[in-house]
């Protein structure tokens, strides 16, 4: 096929005005129908858990926080590192007989 | 009521709208309606199919209509509104399109210009191209728009649209091809 018979198609079809009368009749009267329908449907209950973003993040944030303030103070003391140690030792104290 | 709307500029129509009076949002309809059935009704089947893509186009103008800035005349705006969910709506009905089968159409091309046969056939065939190119090609070649319109209507740049023309007519002389050796 060339491009002189597919522009002839084209012509051909574009000459062919769909009739859309019987498809408008009463368009506006339904449609006005549907968006009150669509107004009147409550809304469901995921089109609010936007708005409960802000309180998500703050959570999360807090979350944060809390881990890097007790991550932070563990790291620091050097009592509560000497004591998560003394189990392990012990352990190994016993196990090869060496005396604490 | 209606007579009253009647003297109203789209605009003013748009504002009573946001304010909350459906009639004026009717009578928005009212005035555009025709333009928007002419670009569905190139992709629609049948007229339950038509007046389904129209709603769902006046739908979302109604839901957009806050963003309307008053750039471009109202007409081109529900447009382009128009051109994309009849886009969308041949993306999700592609399958079913391509499955249409020939049965009814006499095959081959006809040269005494028979105009129903020619329009059907290659709504036939336009029916297995892929959502862009049938887009494309309706835009260009049925409903005669320019490049630089249907770039705007579609939101694609001017040369992709002159890519996608291109490619689009290559599909369809190929579909129309094979048909004409079976």
């Amino acid at each position: 096929m060339n491009d002189e018979e597919l522009n002839q198609l084209f012509r051909s079809a574009r000459a062919h005005r769909p009739d859309t009368s019987r498809a408008e009749y009463g368009f506006e009267t339904r449609l006005l129908a549907r968006l009150r329908a669509d107004r009147e449907q409550p809304a469901p209950w995921y089109a609010f858990t936007w708005r409960l973003m802000p309180a998500f993040a703050a959570v999360v944030v807090a979350i944060g926080v809390w881990t890097v303030m007790e991550w932070g103070a563990g790291s620091n003391n050097l009592q509560t590192a000497i004591a998560s140690d003394y189990d392990e030792n012990t352990l190994a104290a016993y196990l090869t007989g060496d005396s604490l | 009521m209606s007579a009253h709307f009647d003297e109203l500029s789209d605009e003013r129509l748009i504002q009573s709208t946001l304010a909350g009076d459906d009639e004026a949002f009717a009578e928005l309809v009212r005035r555009h309606k025709r333009k928007v059935f002419g670009i569905a009704a190139r992709f629609a089947r049948h007229d339950a199919e038509l007046s389904d893509i129209c709603q769902e186009i006046f739908v979302k103008a109604y839901q957009k209509l806050k963003s309307f800035r008053g750039e471009a005349p109202f007409e081109h705006w529900v447009s382009r509104i128009a051109v994309r969910s009849c886009y969308d709506f041949l993306r999700a009905t592609w399958r079913d399109r391509e499955a249409v089968s020939l049965d009814g159409i006499e095959i081959g091309m006809q040269p005494d210009g028979n105009v129903e046969h020619a329009r059907e056939l290659l709504e036939w065939a336009m029916a297995k191209l892929s959502a862009d190119e049938r887009l494309v090609l309706t835009l260009l070649e049925l409903e005669e728009r320019s490049v630089r319109e249907t770039a705007e209507l579609t939101g694609w740049s001017e040369s992709n649209v002159k890519v996608r023309a291109f490619r689009a007519r290559q599909a369809l002389k190929k579909i129309l091809e094979a048909n004409h050796e079976r």
